[in-house]
């Protein structure tokens, strides 16, 4: 039970002023994933088929690794974004909602770091 | 969590079976019933009316049966003609009004009438609205200017500015979108909503107002305007065939540019 | 009684009841002027009816070519034939300027001209020069002006300080010693009961179009506060003169503006024939709406209407083009197509005059402050108690409105309502202390009411009502058939106390609140009936075939209809202001009115 005014229900805490970069790096990361996504799929396409060796050979090309990173930070923090507005979306309790949203980032935080780590391995050996 | 099941309290049972007596050519309305009255669960009742001494539209049926079958029946109308908004109501699944809802092309022999979904129940077909209101009073929904018009003049507005609001000025607030939308249903605390959205973008579209950055900067927040997801249930319902998914597009797209994009 | 009602006090300098465009335009004046300010609604503000008018507004801005206001006030008395105010015609028709200005500067979407204008468009009875030309006279936002219009002002008194109380139903006037002193009102969402005390009440209440079976008016059109001044003992005006709207769609009643005819579209008879020619040479399709009215009824009444049953006539519009259609009357060519199944760019509409405006109401000056005979004095002011738009009689629509002048009527005396309590109340100022019975009538009568069980659904009642209404106070009338109809509406009024009401609860009651609505209804349906058989003359809408002229030296004043405790209806007379209000304008002396 409140008797808070309606209005005041809905100003509530005012405008947050932010938004658009969230909706805008989530259209970037997508536009960006395209291009990058086709490129590894074709790159590593049969990589069941490849010995581990050739896999890293092909990994270790300088244009090659440049393009599967991005593709993987792209990945990640689009999935981040995403994953984000889903929670917004359904988790309503405050404490859920902030747990939530702290492992996400925190998973993309790992998932880029260890992109980072494996090519850089595979380029500077 | 976002609630995905009816509370215990709202589970509804099956109500009271109102025949109409000697009548062959008969549709079966199923209506939505709650009375805050007492300690019951909603239920449905089935009324079946005799076609031959009913209207054409839905809302027709609904006064046929308060008028001669169940006076208790509560349910909000006033023009009949699809510009006062009062009639908004969950006709066989679809938000719409009743009084344009011709009974002949939602065919089938069964009609089902719900109130609005997932708003606050008043009694029977009556939601609660306030919520709606005040979301719609939030986003200053007036002109604002700081140039002071010509006192005995109109202000001067080209055909073409004027065509701009064509599509945004013709909503009725009946609430059809806005309650059809699952984003509203999940954060209608803080998301606006189509129908508040598409008024706000009618103020930002007039060449005459001249607050657009502060509308701008008031609506940029990711429960206001980016809970939209463009489902598009908005336009679908519209009975008026607006579209405010497209509305909130444009406001996102002028944000974009208001970001030097 | 068969419990105590919990009464809530309010105290407010002014309480506006109605929230359609005069009560908003009211709300929003009142609040400006430093006063405190309730509005009661019965409905959601953006519901009221002014809602669903179409065509426009009048006013002489002279946006398509040279107009004047003394033009548009000879247009005015014309088309009241001679039964309007003067005074009050001149007040409205001047005033016609600012007002539209200034809902323009609100926000109002109006439709615009090349040179960025208002557009105006021609209307039945708007002339140029006293009637030489037809004058674009009237502002329009394509075919939904009423709609723009009235979210507008809604909008614009969101950002004041006034306070709304909606879906209010209000039960009664508080009066003590012939002075307004508030309204009792019913909250429907939690079913109680709130006093509102005011310095003025102003009453904002609309039509009763649903006295009749078939009307243009919504369903809450039922003139409550027509009825609460009825049930304080003090007169309506000019209950006669209801108006038959030429082009209401056959069946489902609902309207087709005037302004179709003023952009061009055409009625027609089974012959084809554009019949209009022979009743009115000059003006044709756009004569003021009494004149087409009567003509279509009689092309009906020869054996020319159209359709199966030769029962309405056709509006034409399919030769206008598509784009007229779609820039000027969206909003019909959706109508028509949801309500006659018609597709307005092949086919014609099907038409008949339908109710649509109720002319008498509450009598008023052009302040909008209520008044009423006292003696000598037929302009005696009831202290608090004011009335504006539909439900007032002020009267500058005389015995016919014409088109477009009603949004006009809303907002200039709207505006005039609110200036004249912003010069007579002291903000602030201390409520009087009310006699400890003086809201016990209306109480009882709202428990009776409420907990009736007698033998008739108020339904039925109602219908039984409307139907009474519809044929014995149609286009044509005659002594025989008023006569009739008089002592049936008498009968069936007789019988609103053994109504049957199944609803006990006082939450959205809308058994209840019908049934309070029948009752406001029953005493407007009889107060109508009884004045036209009273009028032995033909004068705008009321056309009497036993008594086809226009009478000047009998008839040309207000009749006042008093309804006593008994049901009696009883008449007095108020003279029509042959007088203007100022010198740049003179006089309009009556002479034959043809189109």
């Amino acid at each position: 039970m409140s008797y808070q005014s309606d209005l005041g229900k809905v100003k509530g805490l005012g405008s947050a002023k932010h938004g658009f970069g969230h909706w805008w790096m989530q259209r970037i990361t997508a536009v960006l994933l395209i291009p990058c996504g086709l490129f590894v799929l074709f790159g590593l396409n049969g990589i069941d088929q490849m010995s581990a060796a050739s896999a890293a050979a092909w990994l270790a090309q300088p244009l090659n690794a440049g393009i599967t990173l991005l593709f993987s930070l792209a990945a990640s923090y689009h999935a981040a974004l995403g994953i984000q507005v889903v929670v917004e979306d359904y988790v309503h309790g405050h404490a859920m909602n902030l747990t939530l949203r702290f492992i996400t980032k925190l998973l993309m935080i790992a998932m880029m770091m260890t992109s980072i780590y494996a090519i850089a391995t595979l380029l500077f050996g | 969590m976002a609630e995905f099941r009816l509370p215990k309290n709202s589970k509804i049972s099956k109500g009271n079976h109102h025949k109409a007596d000697g009548a062959t050519n008969t549709t079966t309305f199923k209506v939505y019933r709650w009375s805050p009255d007492d300690d019951q669960n909603p239920r449905t009742d089935t009324y079946d009316v005799d076609m031959d001494t009913c209207g054409p539209m839905v809302l027709d049926a609904l006064i046929k049966i308060k008028d001669e079958m169940d006076a208790t029946l509560t349910f909000r109308r006033s023009c009949r003609e699809g510009i006062c908004g009062s009639c908004a109501m969950n006709i066989n699944g679809t938000n719409t009004l009743a009084c344009t809802a011709s009974i002949k092309k939602l065919k089938g022999k069964t009609i089902s009438i719900y109130p609005l979904p997932h708003m606050e129940v008043i009694k029977d077909l009556v939601p609660d609205l306030t919520h709606f209101y005040a979301q719609y009073a939030s986003i200053r929904p007036w002109m604002q200017t700081d140039s002071v018009p010509l006192p005995d003049k109109e202000r001067l507005q080209s055909i073409e500015d004027r065509e701009k609001l064509d599509g945004l000025y013709e909503c009725i607030l009946c609430a059809c979108c806005q309650t059809s939308c699952p984003s509203y249903w999940w954060n209608g605390d803080r998301y606006l909503g189509p129908a508040v959205l598409l008024q706000a973008y009618r103020w930002l579209a007039d060449s005459r107002d001249e607050y657009t950055g502060e509308r701008l900067e008031d609506l940029e927040d990711p429960f206001k305007v980016y809970r939209c997801h463009t489902i598009m249930n908005c336009a679908n319902t519209c009975p008026k065939g607006l579209n405010p998914g497209k509305a909130i597009g444009e406001i996102k797209k002028m944000i974009a540019e208001r970001h030097a994009l | 009684m068969t419990q105590a009602y919990k009464i809530t006090e309010h105290k407010f300098d002014a309480i506006v009841v109605g929230a359609g465009g005069a009560g908003l335009r009211a709300t929003m004046g009142l609040a400006t002027k430093g006063l405190s300010t309730a509005c009661i609604t019965k409905v959601f503000p953006t519901r009221s009816h002014t809602v669903a008018a179409q065509g426009g507004m009048s006013a002489s801005l002279g946006n398509m070519g040279e107009d004047n206001w003394r033009w548009h006030m000879y247009d005015t008395i014309k088309g009241s034939d001679w039964l309007g105010d003067q005074d009050a015609i001149e007040y409205m028709c001047r005033e016609a300027v600012p007002s539209v200005i200034e809902l323009e500067h609100y926000g109002v979407p109006f439709s615009r001209t090349e040179d960025g204008k208002i557009y105006q468009r021609p209307f039945g009875g708007m002339t140029t020069n006293f009637g030489e030309g037809t004058a674009q006279r009237t502002c329009a936002a394509a075919d939904r002006t009423g709609h723009a219009i009235l979210h507008t002002l809604y909008q614009q008194s969101l950002q004041y300080d006034a306070s709304f109380f909606i879906e209010y139903f209000a039960i009664d006037l508080v009066m003590e010693n012939g002075e307004c002193k508030g309204v009792l009102a019913w909250n429907l969402a939690d079913g109680t009961l709130h006093l509102f005390r005011g310095q003025a009440v102003i009453l904002a209440t609309g039509g009763y179009g649903r006295a009749y079976f078939s009307c243009t008016s919504a369903h809450t059109c039922t003139g409550d506060g027509n009825a609460m001044v009825l049930r304080a003992g003090l007169p309506l005006q000019d209950m006669e003169f209801v108006q038959f709207h030429p082009t209401g769609i056959y069946g489902a009643g609902c309207l087709i503006t005037e302004g179709v005819r003023g952009e061009g579209g055409i009625l027609r008879n089974s012959k084809g024939e554009r019949f209009m020619e022979r009743y009115a040479p000059n003006a044709k399709d756009l004569a003021s709406r009494d004149v087409v009215s009567r003509s279509m009824t009689i092309e009906v009444r020869e054996g020319r209407g159209v359709g199966a049953e030769g029962d309405h006539i056709h509006l034409h519009l399919e030769h206008l083009g598509a784009d007229v259609i779609n820039k000027r009357l969206p909003g019909i060519a959706e109508s028509a197509e949801i309500f006659a199944g018609v597709d307005v760019s092949k086919e014609p509409i099907p038409v008949i005059p339908t109710v649509h405006y109720n002319m008498g109401g509450i009598p008023t000056n052009y302040h909008g402050e209520v008044v009423y005979k006292d003696g000598d004095n037929p302009d005696k002011v009831v202290p608090g108690l004011f009335a504006i738009g539909e439900a007032a009689c002020v009267s500058v629509h005389g015995a016919n409105r014409l088109g477009s002048n009603s949004l006009l009527d809303l907002i200039v005396f709207g505006r005039a309502v609110a200036n004249r309590c912003g010069d007579i109340i002291k903000p602030g100022a201390k409520h009087s202390e009310l006699p400890k019975d003086a809201l016990d009538a209306s109480l009882d009568r709202l428990d009776k009411t409420r907990y009736a069980q007698g033998d008739i659904k108020t339904a039925e009642l109602r219908l039984e009502m409307q139907k009474i209404m519809q044929n014995n106070a149609a286009v044509f009338r005659t002594g025989e058939v008023l006569q009739e109809g008089c002592e049936k509406i008498a009968a069936t009024a007789a019988k609103i106390d053994n109504v049957h009401v199944s609803d006990t609860s006082m939450v959205w009651n809308t058994d209840l609140v019908e049934t309070l609505e029948l009752q406001n209804l029953m005493g407007q349906a009889k107060v109508t009936m009884f004045s036209a058989e009273n009028r032995k003359e033909s004068r705008g809408a009321h056309a009497r075939e036993d008594f086809p002229d226009r009478d000047d030296d009998q008839w040309m004043k207000h009749t006042l209809a008093y309804l006593d405790e008994g049901g009696q209806v009883n008449f007095d007379y108020r003279p029509v202001h042959m007088y203007t209000l100022s010198d740049e304008c003179e006089v309009i002396p009556p002479k034959p009115r043809v189109y």
